[in-house]
């Protein structure tokens, strides 16, 4: 799935930017021209290096601050001329915990909800749910402040999601969550995002990010240099799969020039035997047979594919140069 | 809605905070209590207005005043508390307007303060012993009761409009430590400050503290019509503050900005 660029169908369209920027008074230009679209009912990840300007697109894109140029749309209402209208449809879980820490979890959970406009019935039905999916439950009476790391942050997306927002912005949610906690929130966030909710989810945990997110963003230094769909992102930045072959012996030469001719494969390591490979239809199981038939005692081979992590090295190196 | 909200947090903050609870309501009683017995012995009586009033009739007035004075620290801590835990962020995302958070900030602080001013009348007219000569109409309560209500909106709405502006609780705290004693002890709360000196007279006039215990006590004990001018110096502080209020929430930067 390709990322939208270009102004389609807005219905269709959960947030739209466009040659979004932002400069600080103070001369810090956090944002420089990033224009990207989310579908509606996606979970699209945002990605970049700390300070790429994540976190400035989000607070730009909720409302909490005004772009210098540029415009963006969520849920079809422009973020500065319609700012009530976006208000009303979105859920914000920030990177800094944003809870009353001086009572209970309860009645946090009790004044945000009565924030968002609901009735004390409807906070109540709507919270226990949610406290029983975040696995909180136990902790109703416990003070905000008494709470780990991890549950301080899966609280937060409790408040925000009680909204049920149009469009959700999730800014680092699982930093400080332990495996079992990832697991009920990546549940919980594909659970909205089938209800038709769009979720941004700006994160730097690259293994969150390939499991969650149909399509990515890439961010460096407040530019957009790379995005699409998490498998092409992947495929296009990942490096290709590398596939390493380790031998009882060592490699002879003229195998190397064979494996070249042959099969097209350029080697990068001869001990272990190593080459990358980019094309998608290559049979390994095919180069293995011929290996052996060419005389090589094979011990082990391991293929590994491209990560969202190697992407983001290769991203990030790419455009240091 | 959302003003019911925002008074109720408050007072589950109270409510879950028992330490402060109790701190919120004994302080009150604490101050009387103190002036009662310590001053009052020390002082036999204070002449105002052509009156010679005993010192525990003078003083309820004053520290009833000074429950609205009171406002000012707990809405600074509050409302600062409020900017640098995101809870201003997240509400006005959630669509509650500047009007919205003033209006629930103050009505929770005079809802506060018009307890412990009970308490105070309580305990006070318990300890003097009967009506003490205090002199009590509609008009005087009407007038009295303004003048404490705007002094309590002048005071709760100073403290938030500097609250969300402070970031740093070291700051806060300079300010506070500042700001109080020359308050508290440039205003008439404890004492007549007609007779003070000079540089005190003058500190005083400037004070609103020193008008809500003046129409308090002329109200309250003396000549009605000397209230008339505290109270709507008052209630003038209070309207042009209340709406400075509402308009530096509305202009507050909700984030922490890159390199602040």
């Amino acid at each position: 799935m390709e990322l939208e660029t270009s102004r389609g169908n807005d219905q269709c369209v959960g947030i739209s930017a466009r040659e979004l920027a932002k400069v600080y008074p103070n001369g810090t230009k956090a944002l420089g021209g990033v224009s990207f679209d989310i579908p509606v009912g996606t979970i699209a990840g945002y990605l970049g290096p700390n300070g790429a300007g994540k976190t400035t697109t989000i607070h730009i894109l909720s409302t909490v601050q005004k772009p210098t140029h540029g415009e963006a749309r969520v849920c079809g209402f422009d973020v500065v001329r319609d700012r009530g209208r976006v208000r009303e449809c979105v859920g914000l879980a920030t990177q800094d915990i944003c809870l009353d820490w001086l009572v209970s979890v309860r009645a946090n959970v009790e004044f945000f909800g009565q924030m968002f406009g609901k009735t004390r019935r409807e906070v109540r039905l709507e919270s226990s749910r949610l406290l029983a999916e975040f696995e909180l439950d136990g902790k109703r009476a416990d003070s905000a402040w008494s709470l780990s790391g991890g549950q301080k942050r899966r609280l937060q997306l409790v408040i925000a999601l009680m909204k049920h927002p149009r469009v959700l912005f999730a800014d680092e949610p699982s930093l400080g969550l332990d495996p079992l906690a990832k697991r009920v929130l990546h549940n919980a966030l594909v659970g909205v995002a089938s209800s038709g909710t769009t979720i941004m989810y700006a994160s730097n945990d690259m293994t969150d990010l390939e499991r969650l997110c149909q399509s990515v963003i890439f961010l460096r230094r407040g530019q957009r240099v790379g995005a699409g769909s998490t498998q092409s992102f992947v495929q296009q930045h990942g490096g290709g799969t590398s596939i390493t072959v380790e031998c009882n012996a060592p490699i002879r030469q003229e195998l190397l020039a064979d494996l070249t001719e042959q099969w097209g494969v350029e080697v990068v390591g001869k001990s272990p035997l190593r080459w990358i490979e980019t094309r998608d239809q290559i049979s390994y199981p095919s180069i293995a047979k011929w290996l052996i038939e060419y005389g090589v005692e094979l011990r082990d081979i391991q293929v590994r594919r491209p990560t969202l992590e190697d992407a983001f090295l290769r991203l990030v190196e790419e455009t240091e140069e | 809605m959302r003003t019911v909200g925002l008074v109720v947090r408050d007072f589950r903050r109270l409510w879950e905070s028992r330490g402060l609870l109790i701190m919120t309501f004994i302080q009150p009683i604490a101050y009387l209590l103190i002036f009662a017995v310590m001053f009052a012995e020390q002082f036999d009586a204070i002449e105002l207005g052509g009156r010679s009033i005993p010192y525990l009739v003078f003083i309820i007035p004053g520290l009833i005043a000074l429950q609205s004075y009171q406002a000012f620290h707990t809405q600074l801590s509050l409302s600062s508390g409020d900017r640098r835990w995101g809870i201003l962020l997240m509400i006005t995302i959630a669509g509650v307007r500047s009007s919205e958070y003033v209006f629930g900030q103050v009505a929770a602080r005079s809802i506060l303060a018009a307890i412990q001013s009970c308490l105070v009348v309580a305990v006070g007219l318990a300890l003097v012993g009967g009506a003490g000569g205090y002199v009590v109409n509609s008009l005087r309560i009407i007038l009295a009761a303004s003048a404490w209500i705007a002094s309590t909106v002048f005071w709760a709405c100073l403290g938030l409009l500097i609250g969300v502006r402070l970031l740093s609780e070291r700051k806060r705290d300079v300010l506070w430590a500042l700001f109080n004693l020359p308050v508290m002890f440039t205003s008439s709360v404890f004492y007549d400050v007609g007779a003070g000196p000079f540089p005190i007279r003058l500190a005083s006039q400037v004070n609103p503290l020193t008008h809500c215990a003046n129409a308090m006590r002329s109200a309250l004990l003396l000549d009605v019509q000397d209230a008339v001018i505290p109270v709507v110096v008052l209630l003038g502080l209070a309207a042009v503050v209340a709406l400075a209020a509402c308009l530096v929430v509305r202009s507050t930067p909700l984030h922490r900005q890159a390199g602040a």
